[in-house]
């Protein structure tokens, strides 16, 4: 595979939050509004970045015995670094993030990166491997927290774009958009309309049922 | 894959995890001083807003936080005889700092203890607003255990220096999203109203489950040890050993000119 195709094929192809259905419970936890999301995207694209080149660069002195704490090593390393930089840039965003920073180190995306990809590939290749999955989720976070933002509470980044009847305007926010369970109906309508779009992203079914005939019985 | 023996398996767990201790302290040591900035932000912010001064709904920026808090009127307290005191400098004195030094600090009697603390400092800082004579509100500082980690708060009075008008807290480590509840405004809107004290003078706030007016908060369910410290918190510092006697003086003079 080319190192474009490495950037590239995570975006839409091989989504993580889409196609590889990883890292789903951050995405419905910090997708009620924009911002975090945002921020939430930068943190997990600086993770993945770096804990898969800190992996391809020591891949071939990783003993196999230890490797997942090595990586896990790193990971947390990681995550903490980037959860300290925003509590001291962006503390009111991390105090809305709270826990969900800290759980990136258990996020399967970054793992499964590391483990499946970095541990194989030169330097190059990982950082942009990192960075595209990295981007991958992003693309799936921010609509959905951006259309969460709109339809459940009438803004978007803050600002007003549907004017609340509670403030004298005409939209009735959906609260149900505040809620987790709403990122899953949208994640779920976007991996509808993305195999819609892309057939040869439908798995083939494991089992096929078929009717037992009478012969069969016997 | 390189050959694996003991040794070098230790060699590189050794290595990582030197070199990941090393990478997370530098990030820690030097934004250390930036968070502390914001700390002390965040603590101004709460004073002011438990002081009533910032309207609800509204978000003030930084700089407009910090003059409100500037303009706050702080007098030092001496919990001992319940009186105002000029023997320390308000703008200066650091309450947290004193709670430790032995010179400036009292030892709690075991059986007063609620908040386990151990000791706590001999003055504090209190924040009046005033119109003229009359003190409108006082604003306290409270802290104590909860179920992991000490909590620093302020609690505010109304101008009968019984009825609570506010409670926050500025710093915990309390686990996210559950005893970290306590800074939930639909738990805080329950402490409104609230009194501390009977007719009588007697402490009878409580933090219980079912809790009812007026003496009573309910306890947050799945965080009630936590819950529990704040009610035991209050306890202690408006008692005997705290604010009591010198909120009983205020009460008498109702004023601020209750000096020496």
């Amino acid at each position: 595979m080319s190192y474009r195709r490495d950037f590239l094929d995570p975006l839409i192809n091989t989504n993580p939050i889409t196609v590889q259905i990883l890292g789903l419970c951050s995405a419905l936890a910090v997708t009620s509004s924009l911002l975090p999301a945002l921020i939430m995207s930068v943190a997990v694209i600086s993770v993945l970045a770096f804990s898969n080149v800190a992996v391809s660069l020591m891949r071939t002195v990783i003993p196999r015995s230890i490797r997942l704490i090595l990586q896990m090593t790193l990971i947390a390393s990681a995550v903490i670094v980037v959860d300290e930089i925003l509590k001291t840039f962006a503390p009111e965003v991390s105090r809305i993030l709270s826990v969900f920073v800290g759980l990136i180190i258990t996020n399967c995306i970054v793992l499964s990166r590391v483990e499946a990809f970095a541990m194989q590939n030169d330097v190059r290749a990982s950082l942009l491997d990192g960075i595209g999955n990295g981007l991958g989720y992003s693309l799936i976070l921010i609509p959905v927290a951006g259309l969460r933002e709109v339809f459940g509470s009438g803004t978007l980044l803050g600002y007003s774009l549907l004017p609340l009847t509670s403030e004298g305007g005409w939209y009735t926010p959906n609260e149900l958009m505040l809620l987790a369970p709403s990122a899953f109906f949208i994640i779920g309508l976007l991996i509808w309309w993305i195999r819609a779009w892309r057939a040869q992203q439908v798995e083939q079914p494991d089992y096929v049922l078929h009717t037992v005939e009478d012969q069969e019985m016997m | 894959m390189s050959e694996e023996t003991l040794g070098r398996t230790l060699l590189v767990a050794t290595v990582v995890a030197l070199g990941c201790a090393l990478m997370v302290s530098t990030a820690v040591y030097l934004l250390r001083p930036m968070q502390l900035v914001y700390a002390d932000l965040e603590r101004n912010r709460i004073v002011v807003e438990a002081a009533g001064l910032v309207p609800p709904g509204s978000r003030l920026t930084d700089r407009a936080i910090v003059s409100l808090f500037v303009d706050l009127e702080t007098r030092i307290v001496d919990l001992e005889t319940g009186r105002f005191t000029e023997d320390v400098d308000p703008r200066l004195y650091d309450q947290r700092a004193a709670s430790n030094d032995p010179e400036m600090s009292v030892a709690i009697p075991e059986q007063l203890d609620l908040g386990r603390l151990g000791r706590r400092a001999r003055y504090a800082p209190v924040y009046l607003l005033t119109n003229g004579e009359q003190i409108n509100r006082i604003v306290l500082p409270v802290h104590g255990q909860g179920m992991w980690s000490t909590l620093y708060g302020y609690i505010s009075l109304g101008s009968d220096f019984n009825t609570i008008v506010d409670i926050s807290f500025y710093e915990h480590g309390e686990t996210a999203g559950i005893g970290d509840r306590i800074q939930d405004p639909a738990w805080q809107a329950e402490w409104v109203g609230k009194r501390l004290y009977d007719d009588a003078g007697e402490l009878r706030f409580t933090v219980v489950r079912n809790g009812a007016p007026p003496f009573q908060v309910d306890i947050i369910s799945g965080a009630s040890v936590t819950a529990e410290g704040v009610g035991n918190l209050v306890r202690y510092w408006l008692g005997e050993h705290g604010y009591a006697p010198f909120l009983a003086r205020l009460r008498v003079s109702g004023s601020a000119s209750v000096e020496g």
